[in-house]
């Protein structure tokens, strides 16, 4: 378990290269660049959350920050499960020619994944600023041991898909539908409170994706976090861990025969 | 003290058979078409022993498993059984053009490569203008590597991967593509490193270039070694092998 550590410590210069790499080919050429990164996440939040906030009715200064800090860590949780993917089948073209660590590939793409996420999450601050100030209480240092708590998460979610897929390359699209009903199904555009008015709490109760959410939710919003949130999260990624240091341990070698 | 030492060392690869469900329906269809999974055995008890100033040339057809021992001895592929010891920093040049940033320029994959190679960033700052210098690629290391011929791509790769002063080189017949002159330029770096007494093992099917860089040579058939000794002698029976197996060989 350690060794998965050393590794990634190890080769933490080519990460971050192969990363910033990511990111500024991405941007490459656009007028706008890197300002895509603040401006997406804003308009999409705007616009659904409009028209949202019309649907179920509500104020839009009680919803939109909900909405918009649940959307945006939807986005990456589910971004790092996509990109994760083909995180090791980019990378064909090392693991054919150098004898290196595999670890850093799942976490190249966890990365610049989370380096968009930053970005959408000083887009809301920059909102909340002028919209809704009240987000900002003493809660606030919450945000960056909640943040590591769900890249180390997310970062495990990306290394589990990207075996997956090297390995039964079917993954990927049943993820993709997976993960389209998890969005419907988790209280990410719409409150808890709703289902569990009907009844139907378990819904999102037994659902660990309703966990993953809050724990950055809850500090976004200015709230403190529960302790069974924050001691669920920490479960669940201790299994994520394990799983990967599995994975990693029996199945590490044999990916470069999966091309 | 570098050393290269392989005992025993079997490698199958289970050929992938097209899993679709088409194609699995097609086979029930026609039972006759129906194929069973194929093994192609790669590498059969291959045990080899390299030390300080061994330059071990390959000699085989096509598919005789030339680059899979070399692979074998990179580390990229584990052994399927038998064992595989390598003391030493390994480097190795296989198929151009890969394990390349397309969109990135050549100086980011100077960098990249030399990361991935355990150079640290000081390192490589360090080395990067001798790099470049080498692969005389000059003005066209800011363009990105997509734009590259594939001898641009030889000059690059070689230049990196020879720069990190490897205890352990392993060439696949690469630097064939390069020009006369860079051809001449790279078996001079050659050269030089070999005098350093490290180990090459170099995978060719030029025998003139093969014959005056090493001094041990092994042949290669369906996996396994069929004659070893002095270069000379096993290019002969290469060429007497070739001769008798015509039909065979590419």
């Amino acid at each position: 378990m350690i060794k998965y550590w050393q590794i990634l410590y190890r080769r933490r210069h080519i990460i971050l290269a192969l990363t910033k790499q990511d990111i500024v080919v991405r941007y490459n050429r656009s007028m706008l660049g890197i300002l895509w990164a603040l401006i997406s996440p804003l308009m999409l939040a705007v616009i659904v959350g409009f028209v949202y906030g019309k649907l179920f009715n509500t104020d839009f200064k009680s919803f939109f920050p909900y909405f918009f800090s649940g959307l945006i860590t939807w986005i990456f949780v589910s971004g790092c499960a996509n990109a994760g993917t083909t995180a090791f089948l980019i990378a064909e073209g090392y693991i054919k020619q150098i004898n290196l660590d595999v670890e850093i590939f799942p976490l190249r793409v966890a990365l610049s994944t989370f380096f968009h996420y930053l970005m959408a999450i000083f887009a809301y601050y920059a909102v909340a600023l002028f919209c809704f100030p009240e987000i900002f209480t003493r809660n606030i240092w919450l945000i960056l041991p909640c943040m590591l708590l769900l890249l180390w998460i997310s970062s495990s979610i990306t290394v589990i898909a990207a075996f997956f897929n090297t390995y039964f390359r079917d993954y990927t699209h049943l993820q993709s539908i997976v993960l389209q009903i998890v969005f419907y199904v988790t209280p990410i555009i719409y409150q808890p409170a709703m289902l569990a008015d009907r009844g139907a709490s378990y819904i999102f109760e037994y659902n660990p994706f309703y966990y993953m959410i809050n724990i950055m939710r809850a500090p976004l919003l200015g709230q403190p976090v529960s302790w069974s949130v924050f001691g669920i999260t920490v479960g669940l990624g201790c299994l994520l861990h394990l799983a990967i240091v599995l994975l990693y341990r029996y199945r590490k070698r044999q990916i470069v025969f999966q091309f | 003290m570098a050393r290269v030492c392989l005992k025993d060392v079997n490698l199958q690869f289970k050929i992938m058979q097209d899993k679709s469900i088409m194609s699995l329906a097609s086979s029930l269809l026609s039972p006759g078409r129906a194929q069973k999974c194929s093994v192609l055995h790669a590498a059969r008890n291959i045990s080899l022993h390299l030390k300080d100033g061994d330059r071990l040339g390959i000699i085989g057809c096509n598919g005789a498993g030339k680059s899979t021992l070399l692979k074998l001895i990179a580390g990229i592929y584990p052994p399927g059984s038998g064992s595989v010891e390598v003391d030493g920093k390994v480097s190795c040049l296989f198929e151009l053009s890969t394990g390349f940033e397309m969109n990135s320029s050549g100086w980011d994959n100077i960098r990249l490569r030399g990361l991935m190679l355990g150079l640290t960033p000081a390192q490589i700052a360090q080395k990067a203008p001798e790099i470049a210098a080498f692969s005389e690629l000059g003005e066209d290391l800011h363009r990105p590597v997509k734009h590259y011929s594939s001898g641009m791509f030889v000059r690059l790769a070689f230049s990196i991967s020879t720069a990190i002063e490897p205890e352990i080189l392993l060439l696949d017949e690469v630097i064939s593509a390069g020009d006369a002159g860079f051809i001449a330029k790279a078996q001079k770096r050659i050269e030089s490193m070999i005098s350093n007494a490290n180990i090459l093992v170099f995978a060719s099917h030029t025998m003139p270039t093969l014959m005056s860089i090493c001094n041990k040579a092994i042949l290669l058939d369906h996996g396994s070694i069929v004659a070893a000794g002095d270069p000379a002698e096993v290019v002969q029976t290469y060429n007497d092998h070739i001769v008798g197996k015509a039909s065979q060989c590419g």
